[in-house]
């Protein structure tokens, strides 16, 4: 991967841009071959491997009970993670989660959060003192660029195919019975990272072009068209560029949350 | 029990054998969890592998000989061999906290100690190899599937051994000695004993116990294990010529 | 199909893959550095294609990493400056050493010169390995014929125990690379390949073939392949 630190394939890879050609002979607004596989951990209560091109993403919805906050006694908990492993990249280091990762987990919970994906409310045994706590665990296994969404979808499958068991109370005492129930999950959050190179928009960048990119901003999209969450990750833009990646990212997210529809679709049996 | 281990917890069960003399998974005393295998299944890593042994699902990444930082690490005669062994969140019946334990540390230590043997580690002077270890999923035995699984992303990465390491566990349970014990037979069996060798001379790279054996249980033990090895052996030289398939 | 690439598929076809540890039941009097000799056996030390010619046992390495070789040529990166040195990635586990007085060979040179030749962190070069002992940084220079400040291309990055095939016999493939894209190809020992056509749909074709030769390079045909994965895309 050295050979990334080269200036020439910078210059490559920016004057490729000007042109309107990518590195790897995509469009500037073609998305990489994208491959999700539900139900990959089966100790997990819902899970996704995600190959964006060469990015594999392994995304785990584990459950468990504990108490609500204090400000919120009628609703679950959604906590969110996320490892970059030394073994998915020559430049990640082993220790806790750095600035990166913690961008990484908070960004794709905030598009969970803010669309309310999940309803927590239903995620509730004992108002005040029992709730389910629904952890995402974001595993990054190859980089190859664009963790981001690449995590987001995972998450979203992985969340779309949970089951939960049921909680019920029982003489003050509370027992989990083998009866298991989709999650409740009503919204389908799709992030799109768009990234800038001189003037021009490009989506879904790969490694080599997040080196050379100028920009990057990350947009999600709920179903109804409406924006959830936004992160400029880094560099700078104009306000029409911040038009333009929306229009570019909206389309995308359309597309993306149909294939994700389409394999979690009939996951129950 | 380790304390440690309790994220692991299964139910206990009354015996660990059925009516019929099987083992709760229906297995003979000596029959393996079934294992596939599979090498070079990542981009960035100079080598790599997979391994499914029973429920365990274990990658491993090879990355070097590289510069080693900091440099005060370097040994000037050899390459440092570095081992993180590490679980997923989701890789337990309940979550585990990210991160090393005292348990991951002292398995990346054995880990280590297992595969050290086998390398050529005077050709390259100064510089690092380390080898990641991920539990994507466990059930009892990981300490072995991921020695059998690194081994073959070491010999992925093209660097000199002067052979593979091979690892499966034996154990007693119920009075029994059996091999490849899942979570339950770990749990509740008497006795653990995880063993690594090189095949060619069935040299033995990690031997470990905990729990209760006779000598004489012991030797049958060991014996049954290295015997089985040979076994896990031909399906490490079939993943690694599969990956090469013409 | 040449003479040439016959005898390069009669030549694979013989070869098997070998694991580290696998007896070769071989005799033989000379054996390569990836063979070992245990109790009078034959033993392989890394995976690879056996080959086996006149009385020398060899394993054509698969993977692995570049080590410096005194008279390689290699492209590397400059990634960090220091007095009258440039630290060179050359993809490596040895970090190489391009000393100021390996750039130039007279003393008198003109400033204007002297500054051209100045290389900042991130250029390209191609280099010769000068000095290169086992723990040692390499020694590389940049006197000689076509190396020095590499400008415009696409950098490719291949397993470098694959260069040879990339080159090809008596540089068949590279030749016919070249011939049938006309593009300048400059191949570095270490797996750092510049491609430069002017053309970046002849660039990406470039890449593609050498990533495929990387992927097969162990199959019989490469050089037929190459040729019609090349005649195909070039239409």
């Amino acid at each position: 991967m050295s050979g990334i630190a080269a200036t020439l394939q910078k210059v490559y890879i920016r004057n490729l841009a000007e042109k309107n050609k990518r590195i790897d002979g995509r469009k500037l607004n073609q998305y990489r071959n994208l491959e999700i596989t539900p139900n990959f951990i089966s100790k997990a209560e819902g899970s996704a491997m995600v190959q964006l091109g060469k990015t594999k993403v392994l995304v785990g919805v584990k459950l468990d009970l504990g108490e609500p906050f204090k400000d919120t006694p009628d609703k679950g908990v959604l906590i969110t993670n996320a490892e970059l492993v030394p073994l998915a990249s020559p430049e990640f280091e082993p220790g806790p989660p750095d600035e990166n990762s913690v961008e990484l987990a908070r960004f794709v919970d905030r598009g969970i959060r803010e669309s309310e994906a999940i309803n927590l409310s239903k995620l509730v045994v004992k108002e005040g003192e029992t709730v389910w706590i629904v952890f995402i665990d974001i595993h990054v296994l190859d980089h190859d660029g664009n963790l981001i969404d690449a995590s987001a979808y995972g998450a979203i499958t992985a969340l779309l195919t949970a089951k939960m068991p049921k909680a019920v109370i029982n003489e003050e005492k509370i027992e989990v019975i083998d009866e298991w129930a989709p999650l409740p999950i009503e919204r389908v959050p799709i992030p799109v990272t768009v990234g800038k190179i001189g003037d021009k928009l490009l989506i879904d960048p790969n490694l080599e072009e997040e080196n050379v990119l100028d920009a990057k901003i990350c947009i999600t999209f709920e179903e109804e068209g409406n924006i959830c969450a936004i992160q400029k990750v880094m560099g700078l833009f104009t306000e029409r560029e911040i038009e333009e990646a929306i229009s570019l990212a909206e389309k995308k997210s359309k597309k993306i949350r149909e294939e994700i529809l389409e394999i979690t679709k009939g996951g129950d049996e | 029990m380790n304390e440690e281990m309790s994220y692991m917890l299964e139910k206990k069960p009354e015996k660990l054998f059925r009516d019929d003399g099987k083992r709760l998974s229906g297995r003979d005393l000596f029959e393996l969890r079934p294992i596939k295998m599979k090498v070079g299944i990542l981009e960035n890593a100079d080598g790599s592998a997979f391994i499914e042994w029973g429920k365990n699902k274990i990658i491993v990444a090879v990355y070097g000989p590289r510069e080693i930082h900091p440099k005060h690490m370097a040994i000037p005669t050899q390459a440092r061999l570095r081992c993180r062994y590490n679980m997923a969140a989701f890789s337990t019946s309940e979550r585990k906290k990210p991160g090393p334990d005292r348990r991951s540390i002292e398995l990346s230590k054995v880990i280590r100690e297992a595969l050290v043997p086998a390398l050529l580690l005077e050709k390259f002077p100064k510089t690092v190899i380390d080898v990641f270890i991920e539990v994507l999923e466990s059930e009892g035995g990981t300490r072995v599937a991921s020695i059998t699984a690194a081994s073959l992303a070491l010999a992925d990465s093209g660097l000199p051994m002067k052979d593979l390491v091979t690892a499966v566990a034996a154990g007693k349970i119920d009075g029994k000695i059996v091999l490849d014990l899942d979570s339950a037979e770990d749990m509740y069996g008497e006795a653990d004993l995880p063993i690594a060798i090189m095949p060619r001379r069935k040299e033995i790279t990690l031997i470990q116990m905990d729990g209760k054996m006779t000598p004489q249980e012991l030797r049958l033990a060991l014996g049954k294990a290295i015997e089985a090895c040979q076994q896990i052996y031909e399906m490490q030289k079939r993943a690694l010529l599969e990956r090469y398939k013409i | 199909m040449s003479r040439k690439t016959l005898k390069e598929n009669i030549e694979l076809e013989s070869r098997v893959i070998v694991i580290p540890g696998q007896k070769i039941n071989q005799k033989a009097r000379r054996i390569d550095e990836n063979l070992f000799i245990e109790n009078g056996e034959i033993y392989a030390e890394r995976i690879g294609l056996l080959n086996v010619e006149n009385n020398k046992v060899e394993i054509v390495p698969l993977k692995g990493k570049y080590l410096p070789k005194e008279g390689d040529v290699v492209l590397g990166v400059i990634k960090d400056i220091m007095p009258m040195t440039w630290v060179v990635d050359i993809n490596s586990p040895y970090t190489a050493l391009l000393p100021f007085s390996k750039t130039t060979s007279t003393r008198n040179e003109s400033e204007k010169i002297i500054t051209e030749k100045m290389f900042k962190v991130g250029d390209l070069i191609a280099a010769k390995v000068e000095i290169f002992k086992y723990g040692i940084n390499p020694i590389l220079t940049t006197l000689g014929a076509g190396l020095g400040k590499k400008r415009g291309g696409r950098l490719v990055v291949i397993n470098p125990t694959k260069i040879p095939r990339v080159i090809g016999r008596k540089g068949s493939m590279i030749s016919l690379i070249m011939k049938k894209t006309n593009c300048e190809v400059t191949v570095g020992k270490n797996g750092f390949i510049l491609v430069n056509c002017n053309d970046a749909n002849k660039e990406l074709i470039v890449y593609e073939a050498l990533k495929k030769i990387e992927r097969e390079s162990h199959i019989k045909g490469l050089t037929d392949r190459i040729n019609t994965f090349l005649e195909e895309k070039m239409k």
